[in-house]
């Protein structure tokens, strides 16, 4: 291994003694034996998901050959030696990952393959949505008594896809509520993992999982008061900041850090959208009845969202000093402001745009004194895709146009040089 | 030890469960069939773009609206039963919409609404859920194309025999001027 070369050339150069050397290789020698096998473990579950693959790849097979009781019976194999598998482990290899993680995957995809299976043979109608409702509450306790973590990410895509089904693709969305109550029953499973573990693996994925089943669903909610939504969608971002900033994620890489990364992202992105005229033109002919408002879904759950996110945020700026906090955080409060407060579009527009520049500079700023080149590139982003929006929006001349991209072009490259410049005089 | 034994108990019941949702769905259909009414429906000739999906045929039935006096409230994706009733030709068709379960006869389909028509008159047009019939993949090519050349052509007959109790349906069979598909792809 390298450090041992590095060991040699310490004990040849007489930086360290024969003894210290051996206290060094007997304790990562040590450390390397108390890890799990990782590399069992992946394979493992690589085997199991394309045996699981396989299963439900049947699906796509006819066996008109074969009677119905026998194709019943065939369909009825992999779930039968799934849930067979399941019960060996949980007697015997209950502590072994690997077997626990792979053995539930291969059963949650045969209860998916029966369960398909046995439409097809019996020409069973029904919806995709019933279908991975169905799929979704027979895995589910599977996370628990196994302690599947896999079983976890599996369900969290399962309800996720079956929330965009009901909510999405059908006009009565009345059922996409049980995503709620689905999503509620997974969530203790991943606080044990937090509590457990929260930089290993499978908790990092969860870090991602959740907060993009989250984005990409809370949409459903959405009904005839769909403008009202944006109040949501700003709040939830700004608690995926909220929790990206606790003391969970300190010490581990950003790219481990899917509530951060999202609730930044979007809350850009949602200011965009709001950066251009039509948006509060269009907010300004909302002309729904204030009975409608009040007694509505989205009102509900972006007030939800709102009081959680504040009650987090008053919690935690009380321990923060008041520079560290991102402006992201507080832009929910701004965006309630401006649905409360009758504004005219234009005055409303041009603040959206100057609350952008602002975030894009402060991020900028914090980028030069974090000495981090990555905020300070997103910070230049940031701005960058500010001025694209309006390069589409704005009657500006080509010329003008053309001197504003030169100039964010060299702003860019200024910004990099300087900082790369400041750094190398500091290592120095 | 008592944890445990608890979740033995529950590891049970939840394999028990794993088979017995299939099962159900297997004994509910066997039931429809066994103890339902034999409807025929007729097919409406189709896209011969698209109407075989994955490896199912798209069946669409000329039977699938029903007019209702434009003073009546009906909404999209409401639940719905419906009844039938013979043509003279033997085919089933939609003789009521109901907005409840009938309670004195088993003869009965239960669906949604698809959407609502309001043009001269109010129709309600029906989501039939036997649209999909499995083939074998091997054969479905020429399934396809017989089952356009059939639908397209006034001169065949072709209709789709499904079984229907107590809301439930089960599609049985398509055939084509009284031969059943899977016949004619042999």
């Amino acid at each position: 291994m390298k450090f041992q070369k590095e060991i040699s050339e310490l004990l040849t150069a007489g930086v360290i003694s024969n003894d210290t050397a051996d206290n060094i290789n007997h304790y990562y020698l040590q450390k390397k034996a108390s890890k799990p096998n990782w590399l069992i473990t992946v394979f493992a579950i690589l085997g199991g998901l394309l045996i699981g693959l396989g299963v439900v790849l049947i699906i796509a097979h006819n066996w008109d050959d074969l009677s119905k009781t026998v194709r019943s019976l065939l369909a009825f194999t992999p779930l039968v030696i799934g849930q067979a598998i399941i019960i060996f482990v949980f007697n015997k290899k209950r502590k072994n990952t690997a077997w626990r993680e792979s053995s539930t995957t291969f059963l949650i995809f045969a209860i998916g393959g029966c369960i398909s299976l046995i439409s097809q043979i019996y020409n069973i109608p029904g919806n995709i949505s019933a279908f991975m409702l169905t799929w979704v509450a027979l895995s589910l306790p599977l996370i628990y008594l196994m302690k599947s973590s896999l079983a976890s990410l599996l369900c969290i895509a399962g309800i996720t896809y079956y929330a965009i089904e009901t909510g999405y693709a059908s006009y009565d969305s009345h059922e996409s509520y049980y995503y709620w109550v689905l999503l509620l029953l997974i969530v203790p499973h991943y606080m044990s993992l937090i509590k457990q573990n929260s930089t290993g693996n499978f908790a990092i994925y969860h870090h991602w999982f959740i907060p993009l089943s989250f984005t990409i669903c809370l949409g459903i909610m959405a009904d005839h008061n769909e403008e009202l939504m944006y109040i949501a969608y700003t709040s939830m971002f700004a608690l995926f900041l909220q929790i990206g900033e606790h003391n969970t994620f300190k010490n581990g890489a950003l790219r481990n850090n899917g509530y951060k990364i999202i609730g930044s992202l979007g809350t850009i992105i949602l200011l965009l959208t709001m950066s251009f005229d039509w948006f509060w033109k269009d907010m300004n002919a909302f002309e729904n009845s204030f009975i409608e408002i009040i007694t509505s879904n989205e009102l509900m759950i972006s007030l939800a969202f709102v009081v959680i996110t504040s009650l987090f945020a008053f919690k935690s700026w009380q321990q923060t000093p008041l520079k560290t906090i991102k402006p992201e955080e507080a832009i929910y409060i701004i965006v309630v402001l401006f649905y409360l407060i009758p504004g005219i579009p234009i005055v409303l527009t041009i603040l959206t745009n100057v609350i952008v520049l602002s975030i894009g500079i402060i991020t900028i700023a914090q980028g030069t004194q974090k000495r981090q080149l990555g905020i300070l590139n997103y910070g230049l982003l940031i701005i960058t895709a500010l001025v694209i929006c309006r390069f589409f929006d704005t009657d500006l001349s080509f010329i003008l146009r053309g001197i504003l991209f030169i100039g964010v072009g060299f702003g860019f490259f200024i910004a990099n040089y300087r900082f790369l410049k400041t750094k190398q005089r500091h290592e120095k | 030890m008592k944890s445990n034994k608890l979740l033995y108990i529950l590891l049970v019941i939840v394999v028990i469960a794993q088979l017995w949702i299939p099962a159900k769905m297997i004994l509910d259909q066997q039931k429809t069939i066994d103890e339902g009414f034999t409807h025929q429906f007729r097919i409406e000739p189709i896209d011969p773009n698209d109407p075989f999906r994955g490896k199912y045929l798209i069946i669409n039935y000329e039977d699938d609206s029903f007019e209702v006096d434009t003073s009546e409230i009906w909404e999209q994706k409401q639940p719905v039963y419906l009844t039938f009733t013979i043509d003279s030709l033997g085919f089933s068709v939609i003789k009521e919409v109901l907005k409840e379960k009938p309670d004195s006869i088993t003869n009965y389909l239960s669906t949604k609404i698809n959407w609502i028509s309001n043009y001269e008159t109010k129709e309600l047009h029906i989501n039939y859920p036997f649209k999909r019939y499995y083939l074998n993949e091997v054969k479905a090519p020429k399934a396809e194309s017989i089952y356009v050349e059939s639908t397209n052509d006034s001169t065949s007959l072709c209709w789709a025999t499904v079984i229907i109790k107590e809301g439930n349906a089960v599609l049985i069979d398509v055939l084509i001027d009284s031969v059943s598909i899977l016949e004619l792809v042999k």
